[in-house]
């Protein structure tokens, strides 16, 4: 069988992969907290109730202008709620994580019914928005991925300086003159608004935005460099992404491509759990000095 | 002399503080469990306008996610306080004696409350600040520690520093200014 090479659609995935990889880099980074991701904080539920809520009414058209004043609603309310919120402490963290596991179960839910109903009342049903699958992007659709791109490296490159003292925690970033409230604020907002393009262009990718980055940190080189992480891994992980999206593209089973969010999820939650299960071995073992 | 002006309010909870510190002199903030020392330091920590290079240690642990061992973490400081860092060579600064030495490869995460409590004090010690403002510092610390950092401090007041301080207990520091958290609500602070 021959490897068929598809340059466009390997940029596409590039995107994609690098954008999940930001995005949960981002919100670990900000919040200091290994388990946040765009995922667990309840953004993919959203984003894929947006989605819904298009399909349901029928009526919006991605570029209508209630569409965009419902988009920006969306992600200004949520980014201010994480921010704002005295939850948004270490001890109270977990509050965010349940609010936004509680988020993607009721999504999950509404999906469910949904699809139900599409399929007893014998209508269509946008069912491959829960397996994430790469496509080639109109020229409108890649001035839109251009435009998230520009956003997501224009923060990181603008803020290239604070990023390293997020590490600290939020005394020393007080100490140290380090906008922080306002740094998370803008964090959140391009993880959600970047998370929001995937799954509306191409449907959720599972848990790929918390485990990028927990990845990545298993290499020393990223340990403690988060600009490093932010550029050379999210560039890493789009490789990644792109070298398995191709392999989806390459081996079709029964003549179907295999959506790429599949083995992705699969090989994620196998190495997640192997992740785990390496840190609940060391957890208790001193560093010998 | 340094003019410390902080008008704020959270909830109940209000200051209005209008003082002159004066440096080499230590600024003593006490008062009973719960009147609201640490929410004076967080609301100061916030509200912090004044030009000079401030340091402040709080109680909270240090909470980097990612794990770090503690010369990693002192690699972070002084990559992300860049110019403030007294040198960026921070192994070769006299404040590492062999105990603290030890300390170089053990990961944050499973430093004892002691241990922690000195590392953030060598971290505030490797930047340099003008204002210091130290919450419980003597927190956990064991007598010779408690000891050391006495005497750290007072060094810091003979060079000029501006010090403000959290602390339940008489310390042998002096001269020092005391400050009483009013218990009454609303919380004030009042110069005694």
């Amino acid at each position: 069988m021959m490897w068929d090479w598809h340059w466009e659609r390997f940029a596409v995935a590039m995107l994609v992969g690098a954008q999940l990889s930001l995005g949960g880099s981002l919100v670990q980074l900000t919040t200091r907290n290994e388990l946040a991701s765009p995922s667990t904080l309840g953004m993919d539920g959203l984003a894929v109730a947006l989605v819904l809520l298009t399909f349901a009414v029928g009526v919006f058209s991605p570029t209508s202008l209630l569409m965009v004043v419902a988009v920006t609603a969306l992600v200004l309310g949520v980014v201010n709620f994480i921010t704002v919120s005295k939850f948004n402490r270490s001890h109270d963290f977990r509050f965010l994580l349940l609010l936004g596991l509680g988020i993607n179960l009721l999504v999950g839910a509404i999906f469910s019914v949904m699809h139900f109903l599409a399929m007893a009342f014998n209508h269509e049903f946008p069912s491959q928005l829960w397996f994430g699958r790469v496509t080639i992007l109109t020229i409108e659709q890649w001035v839109g991925a251009g435009v998230v791109l520009v956003l997501s490296f224009g923060l990181i490159t603008y803020r290239r300086r604070s990023w390293k003292a997020l590490l600290l925690g939020i005394g020393w970033c007080h100490g140290l003159k380090i906008p922080v409230q306002r740094i998370t604020r803008e964090a959140m907002m391009v993880a959600f608004i970047g998370n929001l393009w995937v799954i509306t262009q191409f449907g959720a990718f599972s848990l790929l935005g918390l485990l990028f980055p927990l990845l990545l940190r298993q290499l020393p080189r990223y340990r403690g460099e988060p600009w490093r992480e932010l550029t050379e891994g999210a560039l890493v992980s789009a490789i990644v992404f792109g070298l398995i999206d191709h392999a989806c593209y390459n081996f079709t089973f029964q003549g179907a491509e295999i959506p790429v969010a599949l083995p992705l999820s699969l090989l994620g939650a196998i190495g997640l759990v192997l992740l785990l299960w390496r840190r609940e071995r060391s957890a208790f073992t001193w560093q010998r000095p | 002399m340094l003019e410390l002006n902080l008008k704020s309010q959270l909830g109940d909870w209000q200051w209005d503080v209008n003082e002159n510190l004066s440096p080499g002199v230590c600024h003593w903030v006490t008062g009973p469990n719960g009147c609201g020392k640490t929410t004076f330091f967080e609301q100061l920590k916030v509200c912090w306008s004044s030009p000079l290079a401030l340091a402040f240690m709080d109680q909270a642990p240090l909470d980097s996610y990612q794990a770090l061992t503690v010369g990693q973490l002192f690699d972070v400081l002084v990559d992300a306080a860049v110019d403030r860092v007294i040198s960026r060579n921070w192994r070769e600064l006299p404040i590492w004696d062999e105990r603290s030495r030890k300390l170089w490869h053990k990961n944050i995460t499973q430093l004892s409350g002691g241990e922690m409590q000195w590392i953030k004090f060598l971290m505030m010690r490797t930047l340099n600040a003008k204002v210091w403002i130290l919450d419980e510092p003597f927190h956990g610390l064991d007598q010779s520690r408690q000891l050391e950092l006495t005497q750290l401090l007072q060094n810091w007041l003979k060079e000029g520093c501006y010090l403000i301080m959290a602390h339940h207990g008489e310390m042998p520091i002096a001269p020092f200014k005391p400050w009483r958290l009013a218990t009454d609500m609303p919380h004030r602070l009042e110069a005694i």
